[in-house]
């Protein structure tokens, strides 16, 4: 039996605004995401990538159309179930929107409390694992003000990464990292595909992702003008 | 007390409260039954043989004792046979409330009102607080700083909400309930407010001391009283922090993208 997929889209419409300065930001979006892919969005500014991935994300309500996150409808999602589904997904913010007074070890740990309780020695060992695969072992304890922008990032990555959710949606997330760290993150992304299943939805023009990419999605006035699958 | 009374016996006699105000300490302690002071009341010459421990209040600056022969001679206008107050002596063991329950409902005449010492100081403390223009400026003086206190922890709060709205939507987004949000700022609000009370209580604390030693008033911190303005602190922080947890709405983690 196939994999479920993980997101289904079918005529997505979204509007921002009322009466004369409503505005269209999202006309008859119809896309199916495949479990363990990398799929990449891109499109001018104010094209529609944002609009879509908070949209898929449960992070803003369905106007008009249908969206099926994890073989659930959200047009008409109550917040509960938006909340429950969240659980479920990692986020990586452009601004990487870390607690500035908890420490890297701390915020990643985040990832994993929204989730039912595990022992504290767990956590800590699942979060320091996690800011060891991105090179912050020796950063634990840092705060993030006394952080680099691309350590931050890598921190922001961690705890999206850290509660092992079935789909990522990051937003230029290499925007901040230097060229070593990028392909770290990339690699890493690219494995939670192959060994957990992990779907990854990013906004990017980072060509060093639009090259490893299995499909690249490109928005235009709100409409899905090209879909490219990259690799076979 | 009781052999300093016997002073009392004499003429135009009387005993002084040494905690009067005005009084200088070291004239208070040279009033002695060898070397009395005499004083002028009402045009009359008063003999003072001894002092005692008083304090002043909110009706007077102090107490003198006189026996009831001299108090008629210093006011004619009073009539032997009407004393405002009757100090009655109940047996050891007996409890003077009930003593004074049962002489109430013994007596029909209910102008006479019959209560135990203990009694009369709440009455008289809830007529100073409640009656007098003192005590409802008091009062008026608790129910403003209360609210100035709800309305600068909210300030600081919602100021700490609006700087960290991103932070609070970024939980929001990583799937934290709003109970648990909203929690925060309560967990806030109760900190503050435990922190506001440990200086607070202090500050109070030697503010009392020095107005007691100042006004001669019975000013003091009870342990009733810190609880109850803890408590009042800790309600005054939740609902801060209740009105201030209405920011929260504009934490849209739509907008974090």
């Amino acid at each position: 039996m196939p994999d479920q997929a993980p997101i289904e889209i079918k005529a997505l419409n979204h509007w921002f605004g009322t009466n004369e300065a409503r505005k269209q930001a999202l006309a008859d979006i119809t896309l199916t995401l495949t479990k363990g892919s990398l799929t990449a969005l891109v499109g001018p500014s104010g094209s529609g990538k944002t609009t879509l991935l908070t949209l898929m994300g449960c992070l803003r309500d369905v106007q008009d159309g249908s969206i099926r996150l994890l073989s659930h409808e959200l047009h008409g999602a109550s917040e509960s179930l938006s909340t429950q589904l969240r659980r479920r997904l990692g986020f990586i913010f452009q601004a990487h929107n870390l607690h500035g007074s908890l420490t890297a070890l701390q915020n990643v740990r985040m990832g994993l409390q929204v989730h039912d309780p595990l022992p504290s020695a767990t956590e800590t060992q699942a979060a320091t694992h996690a800011l060891s695969l991105l090179g912050l072992a020796d950063r634990l304890h840092y705060l993030p003000a006394n952080l680099s922008g691309g350590q931050k990032q890598r921190v922001a990555i961690a705890r999206a990464l850290v509660g092992n959710p079935a789909i990522i949606f990051a937003d230029e997330p290499t925007a901040a990292l230097d060229k070593d760290s990028a392909a770290t993150v990339i690699t890493l992304l690219k494995r939670l595909g192959t060994t957990r299943g992990t779907t990854t939805i990013l906004v990017t023009h980072d060509p060093r992702i639009l090259d490893r990419a299995d499909r690249i999605l490109t928005l235009e006035d709100g409409r899905l003008t090209h879909d490219t699958a990259t690799t076979p | 007390m009781v052999p300093k009374l016997a002073s009392l016996q004499l003429q135009d006699s009387g005993i002084l409260d040494r905690f009067s105000r005005g009084l200088p300490s070291e004239e208070a302690a040279a009033i002695r039954p060898q070397t009395p002071l005499k004083i002028e009341v009402t045009n009359k010459t008063l003999t003072l043989y001894d002092t005692f421990a008083g304090g002043g209040g909110f009706g007077g600056d102090g107490y003198m004792m006189v026996s009831d022969q001299t108090f008629l001679s210093l006011f004619p206008a009073r009539r032997s046979g009407a004393p405002d107050h009757i100090l009655l002596k109940v047996r050891p063991g007996a409890d003077p409330a009930v003593v004074a329950t049962r002489l109430q409902s013994l007596i029909s005449d209910k102008s006479l009102r019959i209560r135990s010492y203990t009694q009369a100081g709440t009455d008289e403390l809830s007529y100073q607080q409640t009656k007098r223009p003192t005590g409802i400026i008091f009062g008026f003086g608790v129910i403003i700083g209360v609210l100035v206190g709800i309305v600068i922890l909210y300030q600081v709060l919602s100021t700490d909400v609006a700087d960290h709205l991103s932070e609070y939507a970024t939980f929001k987004a990583m799937g934290y309930s709003q109970g648990f949000i909203l929690g925060i700022v309560f967990e806030q609000a109760a900190i503050l407010g435990i922190l506001g009370f440990l200086p607070g209580f202090i500050v109070a604390t030697a503010l009392l001391t020095g107005m007691a030693a100042a006004t001669t008033l019975p000013l003091m911190m009870t342990a009733s009283m810190a609880i109850m303005v803890f408590t009042g602190s800790l309600f005054a922080a939740a609902l801060s922090g209740a009105i201030a947890t209405r920011r929260l709405a504009a934490a849209d983690p739509a907008d974090l993208f």
